[in-house]
């Protein structure tokens, strides 16, 4: 089982980003994925710096794939996933503008925005050549289980990271400020963790990410990784988080060799998430929860 | 002329007839399980109830769809597609599924099948309507609340797929189909379950002069005497912002976009979608009526359409205290 590096959920700017992708060129991952999936306003690679990028992370010994936007309603939009599309790497598709727009392409992958609930869905997307299949997270291990033990595709398993809980027309972030998506003012730009929403209670519940909603809490599924090997799944994915993902996957990979046991690696993962961990879906719970697998 | 035609929520069997009698062109309704997105106790209908339902519908010229729009897990798919064979025998005008699995299944079996696709799909561009009309043959396509209705045109004249876009009640600002709040906070979702927000999980509390309003142990609002909330869900809860008390996703509203009717035809819309299977007959019978009025009204005489001040003062009564929105129909 390999790690992955998810996209860059967040908007870092473009100086941020190509440092990020220079270090990562030494991470022990084996895919890294690369691309905008929140929002196409954002001022951060362009599409020359992608391929650029794509191209030293492949020099790296890295397979490249190139994310797309999870929610496409304007013609701005298509145009920019069909920009997306046409770069010389694998796609991840995370709308089905993009399943359509690469039709026959190699090495697509259905991302976890693409609604893989279960078998059937699954085999529908190998049969028109899907390669990959990426679970979306609201999947708890044993719906997770009853696919991947009956299919040949590969699947992918989003593991640590803030989680992806929706997208919307409105831009939440510049929302705060007063302003619509049509005039924001890239303020998105000033939250490269996301903007903290807490309760009444002052319990950190979700962050916005621009058009994005994600979870408050890391999910963390580093307890769980001798399992998913087991039922099969190929890769699993780190979403890259501010300043720490380096270290994050580290502790990774040293878990996944069997160099430290599960009670380390989250002494080690403790230090590098401000907020908390969760497990998301995996037990069959409610996201926000935090349990240990009897 | 093709007039847009008018689908209106039935909870019931006397919520169908309530429709069918006030001038819903259509009836959508669910079954009594997890295959539809309101899957709430005490509402949706048995077989023998569709059955009435349709004969009911078809004695006026009315038709009948049901949506089996919720995504299985595990071995449930089964589930799904008995509700897709239950649907064809009940001979029902459409099915409006969602899941790539289910609609792979509904095609195969039954290449007649008239097949539309749910809000739940999320597709909202003409590359995604392409790949399920290629894919799955489907007639007609529910909008995500997510375009203005510039943008419906454009994709309108792209496409021979309907388009069928929701005109009134509840709004989920969020896209349908990838929202997890509601399954983050408790763990079921619309998606999984068939209901946002299920109400064994709510709680409202009155401490000192506040009413506390949580999901899940989790507080989403607190209110105080002359504050108002809508059913409470994620989405329309309010929380500190920046260290600022904020609706952080939306005030408490509802959709009302009857008098973007003329905009809507103009655009080539093929039908008006009005949300709520979970209300009463009472709320059907009204917005049912209230827009069938403004529909007519409006082919009348095209270019003197005006909102009347009834059609406002009753739609508006129906949302339960929320104010109404345009949501984003004209601008984002």
């Amino acid at each position: 089982m390999d790690l992955t590096l998810g996209p860059v959920l967040f908007d870092w700017g473009r100086d941020k980003l190509l440092e990020f992708y220079k270090e990562a060129t030494g991470w022990p991952v084996s895919d890294i994925y690369i691309g905008e999936v929140v929002c196409h306003r954002k001022r951060g690679l362009t599409l020359d710096d992608t391929v650029k990028i794509g191209e030293e992370l492949q020099k790296a010994g890295k397979k490249v794939i190139v994310s797309t936007l999870a929610l496409v309603s304007d013609d701005t939009e298509l145009e920019y996933v069909r920009d997306a599309c046409q770069l010389p790497f694998p796609i991840e598709a995370n709308d089905a503008s993009a399943l359509q727009i690469t039709k026959g392409k190699k090495g697509l992958v259905a991302g976890p925005h693409i609604t893989s609930y279960n078998y059937d869905s699954v085999e529908f997307l190998k049969g028109i050549g899907v390669s990959r299949v990426v679970f979306p997270v609201e999947l708890s291990m044993d719906a997770m289980k009853a696919i991947a033990g009956n299919t040949d595709i590969e699947t992918e398993v989003f593991v640590y990271g803030k989680l992806p809980l929706a997208f919307s027309w409105r831009c939440y972030t510049s929302r705060a400020f007063g302003l619509l998506k049509s005039n924001c003012k890239l303020d998105c730009r000033k939250y490269p963790e996301g903007m903290m929403i807490e309760t009444m209670e002052k319990q950190p519940l979700f962050i916005v990410n621009g058009t994005q909603v994600m979870s408050a809490l890391t999910m963390n599924l580093i307890d769980n990784l001798d399992e998913l090997k087991k039922m099969g799944i190929a890769k699993v994915r780190i979403s890259p988080q501010y300043g720490v993902t380096g270290d994050v996957v580290k502790v990774f990979k040293d878990r996944l060799d069997g160099n430290i046991a599960s009670e380390e690696a989250n002494d080690r993962l403790m230090p590098l998430e401000k907020t908390g961990f969760c497990n998301g879906w995996y037990h069959g719970k409610a996201g926000w929860e935090n349990l240990i697998r009897e | 002329m093709k007039k847009l035609e008018l689908c209106c929520p039935a909870g019931n069997l006397p919520s169908l007839k309530a429709a069918i009698d006030n001038g819903a062109d259509v009836a959508y309704l669910g079954f009594q399980n997890a295959t539809n997105a309101r899957n709430f106790e005490g509402l949706n209908f048995s077989l023998k109830d569709i059955e009435e339902g349709v004969a009911y519908a078809h004695s006026k010229g009315k038709k009948v769809f049901i949506a089996i729009n919720t995504f299985p897990q595990f071995d449930d798919a089964k589930v799904w597609f008995q509700a897709v064979d239950d649907a064809y025998k009940l001979k029902v005008d459409a099915v409006i599924l969602a899941n790539m699995g289910v609609l792979r299944y509904a095609r195969d079996k039954y290449p007649d099948m008239n097949l539309h696709l749910s809000v739940q799909a999320s597709c909202s561009n003409i590359e995604s309507i392409n790949f399920y009309k290629e894919n799955f043959g489907i007639k007609r396509v529910v909008l995500p609340r997510v375009m203005t209705v510039d943008e419906m045109k454009a994709l309108k004249s792209e496409t021979d797929v309907e388009l069928e876009v929701f005109a009134l009640g509840g709004l989920c600002i969020n896209v349908e189909g990838r929202c997890y709040l509601s399954s983050y906070v408790t763990g079921i979702s619309c998606n999984t379950g068939g209901v946002c927000s299920p109400s064994r999980f709510v709680r409202f509390e009155n401490v000192g002069d506040k009413l506390r309003i949580s999901l899940n142990k989790i507080l989403l609002n607190e209110l105080s005497a002359d504050e108002f909330s809508p059913y409470p869900t994620c989405c329309k809860g309010r929380y500190y912002v920046d260290g600022k008390p904020f609706y952080a996703f939306e005030e408490p509203e509802s959709l009302n976009v009857m008098e973007l009717i003329p905009r809507l035809a103009d655009a080539g819309i093929d039908a008006l979608k009005v949300e709520g299977r979970q209300r009463s007959k009472s709320y059907v019978a009204l917005v049912t009526k209230t827009l069938r009025e403004a529909v007519d009204n409006y082919y009348q005489d095209p270019p003197r359409f005006v909102m009347k001040p009834d059609w406002i003062k009753q739609s508006n009564s129906s949302f339960e205290g929320s104010a109404p929105t345009l949501g984003c129909y004209l601008k984002k």
